[in-house]
Formats: C-alpha cells, sequence, structure tokens
C-alpha cells in the first residue's frame, strides 16, 4: 500500500507512488445506473475509490466531481460492463487469414450498424466451425451506444480502458479454472443476488447468452419467488436448446444462502451444483454492487485470460508493444557493447605513437631511390647483351658457315638479323649443317619464338669462287626475350 | 507528442539510430587502425631494410648513379665520352673510329650515340664487353657488323643511349 506524504507547505498529501513509480491501475466498473472506480493498489488488494452515476457521469464535467482528482492519469485495465452491452454473432467465413478475417468483420458489422460507426474499431474474434463443420467467425462487438458513450468520457478524462469485457465474460474464464470437463456440452450458471438474478449459459466451453431477471428479494420465505425464479430459468434452458441444439448438462449457483440450491433443484427437477470453489474467493471480495461483485481482484487481473475487447488502436499497440521492448532492449544492449568497442578502438589508436605512422624524410626518400634505382638495373639487365648474344651466335655456327652481316637489336625490339655463306659439297650436307646451325642457336639462345630450318631463307651464291663446293646465301631473324 | 505508444517509437528509433551510428563510426576507425597499423610496419621493415642492408642499397644506388653521367652539357660529357672510348678502341686494335650523336626521339634516354669502327671481331667483342662493364650510362641499343672476309678486320656500328644529368654549375663567386 502506498502511503500519501505531505507536499512541503503541508497542504495536498501526495502518493508515494507518484514520486517513485507507475501509479498503481485501477478497474472501472459500469452498468446501466451507476459507475465504480476501483484502486488496485498492489496484487490482491482493491478498494472502491469512487462510485457516481452513470447519468452524472456521462453528463457531468469531469473537474466537477464525477471523477475525483487522484484517478486522473491512472491507466484504466479494466471496464467491466454490462452483458447486453456486448453482442456475439458467427459469420461463415472459409480463410483462415486474420487480415481477410478483420476487413470481412469490420465490412459487416459496418453494414448491420449503420448508427454505431465506431463498431469497427470495438470487436474481436475468434476462428470457429459450426455443428456441419463449416469454418466460420465468432464475432464479439459493443452493441450497445450507451458503451460508445462510457468510452469516450472514460477517454476524456484520461482513464481510456486498455479491456473491456463483460461478467459473462469473466464467469467463462473463472469456471474455465474451477469446473471441469466445462469445455464439453452445456453449462448453465445461476447467479442470484438480493434484487435480480443473472443466468449465463455456455456451450463447449464458450459464452453463449445470459439472462438478467428481476426478481423480488429470494430471502423473502415465499415459495413464489423461486417459482417465479423457475419458470425463468426453464425458460432458458429451454433457449439454450434451441441456440446450442443441445441440452444443459450441469447447472450451477452461486448465491448468498446455502438452502438456495435445494430450493432451485427440487423446483427444476434437476440438481443445481454449488460453487463452493467460489466461496472463500468471494469471502475476500469487496462489495462490488451487481454480477461483478462475484471476482476476485486475480479475475479481473490485467492480464487475466478472459475474453474483453480493446480499440484496435490499442490492440495494435498492444500487439506491437513486445517489438518496441525488445527493441529498446535489444538496441541498448548494442548501444553498450558498441560503446564499449568504441572506448577501446579508440584506446587502441591512441597507442599507436604518431611518428610510427608519420614517414621520416629520409627513410621514405631513400626507399623512393633504392626502388627506382633496382627499377633501372632490372630494366637494364632485362636486355640481352650485344657481347653475349654474338658469342652464342658465333658457338652456333657450323665451320662451314660465315658471317656476312650481323645486327643485334637489343632495344625496343630485341631480335637478330643474320646474314652468311654455307659452303657445302651438295645440297644434302646443306641441309644437314642448316639443321645442325638451327639447332645449335635453339641451344645457344632461347629464341621467342624458337627458330625452324623453315624460318631460313637461303639462296645459292652465283659468284662462288670455290669450284669445288657450292655456296648458298642464308638469312634469318631471330626475335629474343 | 503525448502519446507513450509513439514516444516508445521515437526512443526505438534515437537508439536503434545511436546503434547505426557507433557501427559506421566503429568500422571507419577499425579502418583508420588497421590502415595505421600496416602503415607503421610498413614503415618499421622499411627502417629495418635500411639499416640492415644499407651497405648494399648504397651500392646499388651507387651503381644506379652511374646509369647517368653528371655532366654540365651533353656535349661536354659526349666529348670526354668519345675520348675514353677512342682510347679504349685503341687498346683493342680497333681503327677508323668514329662517333655521332643525336638527341633521343623519345627524349626518355637522353642522346642516341652511334659509334663506327673497324678491327678484328675478338678485339671489337672485348671493347663491347668493357664498355657494357663500366660506362654504364651508355645503354646498347643495337650492334651492327659487317664482316668481308672471315679472316680480315670487320665493319662495326655500335648504337646506345647516351644517359646524363646536368650536375649543378660550382659557384664560381
Amino acid at each position: 500500500m502506498s502511503t500519501p506524504q505531505r507536499s512541503p507547505d503541508g497542504s495536498d498529501p501526495v502518493p508515494r507512488y507518484l514520486m517513485f513509480r507507475q501509479p498503481p491501475s485501477i478497474i472501472t466498473v459500469a452498468d446501466h445506473n451507476a459507475i465504480v472506480f476501483i484502486d488496485v493498489e498492489s496484487e490482491g488488494e482493491w478498494r472502491i475509490r469512487h462510485t457516481v452515476s452513470l447519468d452524472r457521469f456521462l453528463t457531468g464535467d469531469p473537474e466537477s466531481g464525477a471523477i475525483p482528482p487522484p484517478l486522473k492519469g491512472r491507466k484504466n485495465a479494466v471496464l467491466v460492463v454490462p452483458d447486453y452491452w456486448f453482442a456475439n454473432a458467427t459469420y461463415m467465413f472459409q480463410s483462415r487469414k486474420r487480415s481477410l478475417a478483420k476487413a470481412f468483420i469490420e465490412r459487416k458489422l459496418r453494414a448491420d450498424n449503420p448508427d454505431l460507426p465506431d463498431i469497427i474499431h470495438f470487436f474481436d474474434y475468434a476462428f470457429d466451425r459450426t455443428e456441419d463443420g463449416e469454418p466460420a467467425l465468432i464475432v464479439y462487438f459493443l452493441q450497445d451506444p450507451l458503451s460508445y458513450q462510457v468510452y469516450e468520457k472514460l477517454s476524456g478524462c484520461d482513464l481510456t480502458p486498455a479491456r473491456i469485457t463483460t461478467p459473462a465474460f469473466l464467469w467463462e474464464a473463472k469456471l474455465k479454472r474451477i469446473v471441469s470437463g466445462f469445455h464439453k456440452g452445456g453449462k448453465g450458471l445461476i447467479h442470484l443476488l438480493a434484487p435480480e438474478c443473472f443466468l449465463y449459459f455456455f456451450f463447449r466451453g464458450r459464452y453463449l447468452f445470459s439472462r438478467h431477471i428481476a426478481v423480488p428479494d429470494h430471502r423473502d420465505p415465499s415459495p413464489d419467488v423461486f417459482n417465479v425464479l423457475g419458470y425463468e430459468i426453464n425458460q432458458s434452458i429451454y433457449l439454450f436448446s434451441q441456440k446450442a441444439r443441445a441440452e444443459i448438462d450441469a447447472l450451477y449457483l452461486t448465491s448468498s444462502g446455502r438452502e438456495h440450491a435445494p430450493k432451485l433443484t427440487e423446483i427444476l427437477g434437476r440438481e443445481v451444483q454449488v460453487l463452493t470453489a467460489l466461496d472463500s474467493a468471494s469471502a475476500e471480495s469487496i462489495r462490488i454492487p451487481g454480477p461483478t461483485g462475484a471476482f476476485t481482484p486475480e479475475d479481473l487481473s490485467p492480464s487475466g485470460d478472459f475474453l474483453s475487447i480493446s480499440h484496435r488502436r490499442l490492440q495494435t499497440e498492444h500487439e506491437w508493444r513486445p517489438v518496441q521492448s525488445a527493441g529498446i532492449a535489444i538496441g541498448l544492449i548494442l548501444l553498450l557493447l558498441l560503446g564499449t568497442e568504441a572506448l577501446f578502438l579508440w584506446k587502441q589508436a591512441r597507442l599507436i605513437p604518431t611518428a610510427a605512422v608519420s614517414p621520416g624524410t629520409t627513410t621514405e626518400q631513400t626507399i623512393r631511390q633504392y626502388n627506382q634505382a633496382v627499377d633501372l638495373l632490372l630494366a637494364d639487365t632485362a636486355h640481352p647483351s650485344p657481347e653475349k648474344v654474338v658469342f652464342e651466335i658465333a658457338r652456333s655456327l657450323p665451320e662451314n658457315v660465315f658471317i656476312q652481316e650481323l645486327t643485334i637489336d637489343v632495344d625496343q625490339d630485341p631480335g637478330v638479323d643474320f646474314h652468311g655463306v654455307m659452303h657445302v659439297p651438295d645440297p644434302d650436307a646443306f641441309r644437314k649443317y642448316l639443321s645442325l646451325f638451327v639447332r645449335n642457336l635453339n641451344r645457344h639462345i632461347r629464341g621467342y619464338p624458337p627458330l625452324r630450318v623453315k624460318d631460313i631463307d637461303f639462296s645459292p651464291c652465283t659468284d662462288n669462287p670455290d669450284r669445288a663446293n657450292q655456296a648458298y646465301r642464308i638469312s634469318f631473324h631471330l626475335s629474343l626475350p | 507528442m503525448t502519446d507513450p505508444f509513439k514516444k516508445k517509437w521515437v526512443i526505438v528509433g534515437l537508439i536503434w539510430s545511436g546503434v547505426f551510428l557507433l557501427t559506421g563510426l566503429n568500422t571507419t576507425e577499425i579502418s583508420r587502425i588497421v590502415h595505421l597499423k600496416r602503415t607503421a610496419e610498413v614503415l618499421q621493415k622499411d627502417r629495418e631494410f635500411l639499416k640492415r642492408h644499407h651497405r648494399d642499397i648504397e651500392a646499388v644506388l651507387k651503381r644506379a648513379a652511374s646509369a647517368y653521367q653528371r655532366t654540365a652539357s651533353a656535349r661536354l660529357g659526349l666529348l670526354s665520352v668519345e675520348t675514353r672510348l677512342r682510347s679504349l678502341a685503341g687498346q683493342f686494335g680497333l681503327t677508323k673510329f668514329k662517333m655521332e650523336s643525336r638527341p633521343d626521339q623519345n627524349g626518355e634516354s637522353g642522346m642516341v650515340v652511334n659509334i663506327f669502327f673497324s678491327g678484328p671481331l675478338s678485339g671489337a667483342m672485348q671493347w663491347v664487353a668493357a664498355l657494357e662493364k663500366d660506362y654504364l650510362y651508355l645503354k646498347p641499343r643495337k650492334l651492327k657488323m659487317t664482316l668481308r672476309h672471315p679472316d680480315g678486320p670487320s665493319d662495326f656500328v655500335f648504337s646506345c643511349y647516351y644517359r646524363f644529368r646536368p650536375s649543378v654549375p660550382e659557384d664560381t663567386g
């Protein structure tokens, strides 16, 4: 529990939670007469903060006392409205895509309720199947215009309800927990209060319909009261069989009197079971007027699994909230890691001395000069030496070949131009020595490409003074690498 | 902006902008550090290389320097070269020594020098070998030899580039 503190001037008490943490949430319960604001201080603790008539709440100025100041700005976790403010409908729908289903429902609701333009913002649905096994949609929506007025008014007071539900939906969730086999067959619940009685009917674990019966005070010993009640319950059971095409399996009763169950069992001619599991919980409950009084803070917990609807915008926000939270958490972790990395890198960069990365003039100049010198010397040595080429050609010459003219180019297009004379006794010897010459040349000089016999031009000498031998002029070009 | 939902999106956006900004900054910083380290490493290696091989480097630089003759002008340089080569040719029994020069058309290697001489093949080759060894600023280009008789003297044309660099004139006051 938070303890109010006084402000420095000692005038206004300031709740401690306003200073240190998020204000606790509230729950609002509305019926056709009044609206009740319930403070949820902490888990399991709640109290009625304010009750105001519905008329005054809807027509009055928020500043006029319809809502007490401490409630403004608090998170309105749940709004409980009468069952009849809600309606449900079943539509045949083949697809199981949520986007298609939403668009279909909006279109249907808009067409069926032209006087409620906001109805498309207040619905929920579930995929289901009909008795014939056909895919269908069960749609829950706010059908009473009063519900929209209450919502608007609450929103105007900064108390927009996060979830809107009804006692019937709360009972559905509660009975699922305390009644075994609730999801099978038909079940009925009689909630007997002093001036009224609420009947709830469920089929296969899902809320089907409810009824509100105004009865005389059941504490009246007159048997007429229970006869009236029995008649109404039988009518409702008949309606259930019409709607569900099934019979009620079990009837449960919650009331303040232990003698009511036997009486109703006798009148209805079927067993009416008392919900004993509620006894202890109900004892802890505060006195919320109307059917909501049967529920505990746990039943109305904002995170409870009861059926409810929210404004579509809020629902979207609710769906995106985990993404936002995860985004913030992951982003912060990454920021931390990256910040640490940035710090580490900054220190690393500082560790590198400036002198180590600024080239000294002498070093740089010497290296550059050295590189240029090496390039120059390599370029010079890459060219063949004329003296060596002459020597290799001389080594390759057969004894009967004489050089007449030899040009060795070692510059742009390195190569050898050879002109000479070969003295041979006959053409066979010419061929033989020519091959020998070519072989020797290729062995001693790495031509590019290697020289072949057919690359050599030759012609007989006409002015040969040697009568014993024949003379042939030979010439060729050999490219050097 | 009063909607907490929108505020939260703004917070998410700001946080993730920070994440992307820091990622970019860190990436840039990593590249810079890698570059600095690599530069430091290269420079360190350069310094070590210079320290360890300073004798070899000096020799290479000296040899490369000898690939260009320092001379006040090309004409003066060529005059001294001709004198020395003529003397060298005489040592190897080469005659009819004549030298012509013209600027290199490409302008990269200074001057083109054509040297004409006659003599025995062995003497000519020794002369060419001596020139290749000791006159690095004369880069061989072409050698043409015409042999009139196997045992007689031959005519040679040795073409080379004359590489020179103008020397700084001495201050004569």
